[in-house]
C-alpha cells in the first residue's frame, strides 16, 4: 500500500458527520489501492462506512452534516479532493459512476426511464437531441431492455429491470471506475445473478475498475480480485481474494466467515459475532474491534494498532492475527 | 375469449390487464375522473361559464355600460331578463361580462398564490437552515394575520384596481402553499434518486426543477383548483369595504357589494351576483373533490 501510482488510491481518509452537537466519526484514516481493470470488494456490516467512502470519492456527501476532514483520493495520480467543483463534471457520471443499492428509490418516479438515461448524456455531451435519444435507447438495449420501453415510467418496470436501467445510467460513458453500492441487496437471487452478469460483462468490455460494496461474501468471491474488510471506518484486513478468503487473519474477518450458515449435519445454530459496532461518536484509542474480539489481549486497547503486512500484499490491522 | 379447459378460467384475461398497466398516470386519473358524476357535473358547469365568458360580447343583449335611464333599478322583466342596476344598466349583460373578470381574477390570483408558494416553499425546503428559518418565520407572521387583512393592507399600499386586487389576494393566500411545498420538498429531499442525480453532476437548479418539484407538486395542483372559488369570494369581501375591483368593471364581487345598499328595495341586485358566485364556487369545489379522489383513489375509502 505504499506508492500512489495506482489507478485509484485513497490515503488516510477521514470523514465526520456532525449531528446535534455530536461528532460522528464515520471513516477513520482509511487507505486503499485499486489497479486499473481490477475489482475490489469492500465488505463490512451496516454502519461501517462503506457508502460514505463511495460518496466521498465522488464528493457528493451532503455537507453539512458530513465533512471530509482529511486525506487524499488519487485518481490516476490526481487528488480528487483538491479539484475545484467545476472540474468535477469530468469525473461525476463520466470517469466515475455509481450504481445504487435500491432500484425502487434510485429512479425518479415522475420521469420516463429513457429520459433519465438521456439526461446524463445531455449533461455530459453536446450531442443533438436525436443523438441523445439514440444513445439512451442503445444503452437500454445493451442491458437487455427493449428500446420501446423508453417512454415507460419506473413503476411500470420490475425491480430487476429498474436495476438494469440504473446500470445503463452508470455505464453510458464507459466509466473508468464503477462504484457499485450493494447493487444486488434489494433483489432476489436469480435476478442478482443476472444483474451481476451484466455488470461483469460491461466491466470487462470497458476495462473498468470496480469497487463492489457488499456484505455478501459469496458475491465478493465471484466478482473481486482484492478484498478490503472495513470495520468502524477502518480497513482491518486487505489482500487478494485468496489471501483473505483462504487465510483470514483479522479476528473480525474470521468471525465473518464463521458466521456464514454451515450445512454440516448437526449445525443447528448460526454463529454471530457477539456485540455490535462501537459508538461512532467516541474516538477511542486502540483497536476498535477490541470489545468484541475473542483474541483480545492486554495491549489491544492501549494505542494505535499498526497495519502489518503478513505476506506481500496482505495487510492486517491486528496485534495478534490468526495466521 | 379462450378458455383453458384444465384451469377452467379465461386465459386471455391476463393479456389486457398487462396492457392496462402501460397507461400513464394522467390517463388513469382522467379515466377515474370521467366516472365520477359529480366531478363531471362540475366540469360541465365550469366549461359553460368559461364558454360564456369567451363569447360574452356576442350573447349579451345590451352592452354592459349602456344606461337605460327610463328603467333604472327595476326587477326582472322581458325587456331586461335580470333587471337593471341603479344606473339602468342591463344586469344580465353585466353578469355575463362579469364572468370574464371574475374567472380571470379567481384563476390568476390562485395561480399566483400557488406559484409564489412553490418557488418560496421550494427554496425553504431545499436549502433549509437559515433560509428555511427566515421564510418560515415570515409565514408565521403572515398566517397570524387573517388573509383578508393582508389583502386589505396590500390594496391600501398599491391602490385599487383589477390587477392590484389579484396581487393582493395572491400575497394574502400564499403562505399556505409555501408551507405545503416546503413539507413536500423536505420529504422528497432525502430520496436516493437525488443522490443519483448528484453523482452524475446535475446542477442544484436542475435537481430542484426536474427531480424535486415534479415529485412534490400534486397537492399544489389540488390547492390551485380549490382556491379559485375562495379568491372570487375574497374579492367580493374586499369590494364590500371599497377596496378591490372598482366600478364600472362588472366583476361579480364588486356588483354584489354595490347592490348591498339596495338590498331591501331591489334584492335582485344582490341575489343574482350571489347566485353566480355560488355557482362557480360549487362547480369548482365538486370538480376539485373529484380530482382529489381521482389523483389518490385510496383517500376515498
Amino acid at each position: 500500500m505504499g506508492n500512489t501510482d495506482k489507478f485509484l488510491s485513497i490515503r488516510n481518509l477521514n470523514v465526520e458527520y456532525t449531528s446535534g452537537g455530536d461528532v460522528i466519526y464515520a471513516v477513520n484514516g482509511l487507505s486503499l489501492d485499486l489497479e486499473r481493470g481490477k475489482s475490489l470488494g469492500l465488505v463490512g456490516e451496516t454502519g461501517a462506512g462503506k457508502t460514505t467512502v463511495a460518496k466521498a470519492i465522488l464528493r457528493v456527501l451532503p455537507t453539512p452534516p458530513a465533512g471530509i476532514k482529511g486525506g487524499e483520493i488519487f485518481l490516476d495520480g490526481e487528488d480528487i479532493l483538491k479539484k475545484p467543483e467545476d472540474k468535477m463534471l469530468d469525473i461525476r457520471g463520466r470517469r466515475i459512476s455509481m450504481i445504487f443499492q435500491d432500484p425502487m428509490t434510485a429512479l425518479n418516479p415522475t420521469m420516463k426511464i429513457g429520459d433519465q438515461i438521456a439526461e446524463i448524456v445531455r449533461l455530459h455531451s453536446d450531442d443533438s437531441p436525436h443523438e441523445v435519444k439514440h444513445r439512451a435507447m442503445d444503452m437500454l438495449n445493451r442491458v437487455g431492455i427493449m428500446a420501446d420501453r423508453f417512454n415507460d415510467y419506473p413503476y411500470q418496470l420490475s425491480g430487476g429491470m429498474k436495476q438494469r436501467v440504473i446500470i445503463a445510467m452508470a455505464l453510458v460513458f464507459r466509466p473508468e471506475l464503477l462504484l457499485a453500492d450493494e447493487p444486488t441487496t434489494a433483489l432476489d437471487v436469480t435476478i442478482q445473478a443476472q444483474v451481476l452478469e451484466i455488470i461483469r460483462h460491461f466491466k470487462q468490455k470497458f476495462n473498468s475498475s470496480m469497487i463492489l460494496i457488499t456484505h455478501d461474501l459469496g458475491i465478493v468471491a465471484e466478482n473481486c480480485d482484492t478484498v478490503a474488510v472495513i470495520y468502524a471506518g477502518q480497513i482491518v484486513e486487505y489482500g487478494s481474494l485468496e489471501d483473505v478468503f483462504d487465510r483470514p487473519s483479522h479476528p473480525y474477518t474470521v468471525g465473518l466467515f464463521h458466521s456464514l450458515p454451515g450445512f454440516a449435519v448437526g449445525e443447528a445454530r448460526l454463529h454471530p459475532i457477539g456485540g455490535s459496532l462501537p459508538d461512532p461518536r467516541v474516538h477511542a484509542a486502540g483497536c476498535s474491534f477490541y470489545p468484541r474480539c475473542p483474541r483480545a489481549a492486554d495491549g489491544c486497547a492501549a494505542g494505535e494498532v499498526p497495519n502489518r503486512e503478513l505476506s506481500p500484499g496482505h495487510f492486517c490491522r491486528c496485534l495478534c492475527p490468526e495466521v | 375469449m379462450v378458455t383453458d379447459r384444465k384451469a377452467g378460467f379465461p386465459v386471455a384475461a391476463a393479456v389486457p390487464a398487462m396492457r392496462q398497466k402501460k397507461e400513464g398516470m394522467w390517463k388513469q386519473t382522467l379515466k377515474r375522473l370521467s366516472k365520477d358524476k359529480m366531478a363531471m357535473l362540475g366540469l360541465v358547469g365550469i366549461v359553460v361559464l368559461v364558454f360564456v365568458a369567451i363569447v360574452a360580447p356576442y350573447i349579451t343583449p345590451y352592452s354592459y355600460e349602456t344606461m337605460d335611464t327610463l328603467n333604472m333599478n327595476v326587477g326582472p322583466s322581458w325587456q331586461h331578463l335580470l333587471g337593471t342596476d341603479t344606473l339602468g344598466r342591463d344586469y344580465l349583460s353585466r353578469l355575463l361580462y362579469g364572468s370574464r373578470y371574475s374567472l380571470v381574477l379567481g384563476i390568476s390570483s390562485s395561480f399566483l398564490a400557488v406559484f409564489l408558494g412553490i418557488v418560496i416553499g421550494a427554496i425553504a425546503g431545499f436549502f433549509g437552515r437559515w433560509a428555511d428559518n427566515a421564510i418560515m418565520r415570515m409565514c408565521d407572521i403572515i398566517q397570524a394575520i387573517p388573509g383578508v387583512m393582508i389583502a386589505i393592507v396590500v390594496s391600501l399600499m398599491l391602490g385599487n384596481g383589477y390587477w392590484v386586487t389579484i396581487w393582493a389576494l395572491a400575497i394574502g393566500g400564499c403562505s399556505h402553499g409555501i408551507r405545503m411545498t416546503r413539507a413536500q420538498v423536505m420529504s422528497v429531499r432525502s430520496s436516493e434518486y437525488l443522490d443519483a442525480a448528484r453523482t452524475v453532476n446535475c446542477s442544484t437548479f436542475r435537481i430542484i426543477v426536474k427531480h424535486i418539484l415534479p415529485n412534490a407538486m400534486s397537492p399544489m395542483l389540488l390547492d390551485f383548483t380549490m382556491r379559485i372559488a375562495n379568491m372570487i369570494q375574497f374579492s367580493a369581501g374586499l369590494s364590500v369595504i371599497g377596496l378591490g375591483v372598482q366600478p364600472p368593471t362588472p366583476e361579480w364581487g364588486a356588483m354584489l357589494s354595490a347592490g348591498r345598499d339596495f338590498i331591501r328595495s331591489s334584492p335582485h341586485l344582490v341575489i343574482f351576483p350571489g347566485l353566480f358566485i355560488f355557482a362557480i364556487s360549487f362547480f369548482i369545489n365538486i370538480f376539485g373533490d373529484g380530482l382529489r379522489d381521482a389523483l389518490d383513489p385510496k383517500l376515498k375509502k
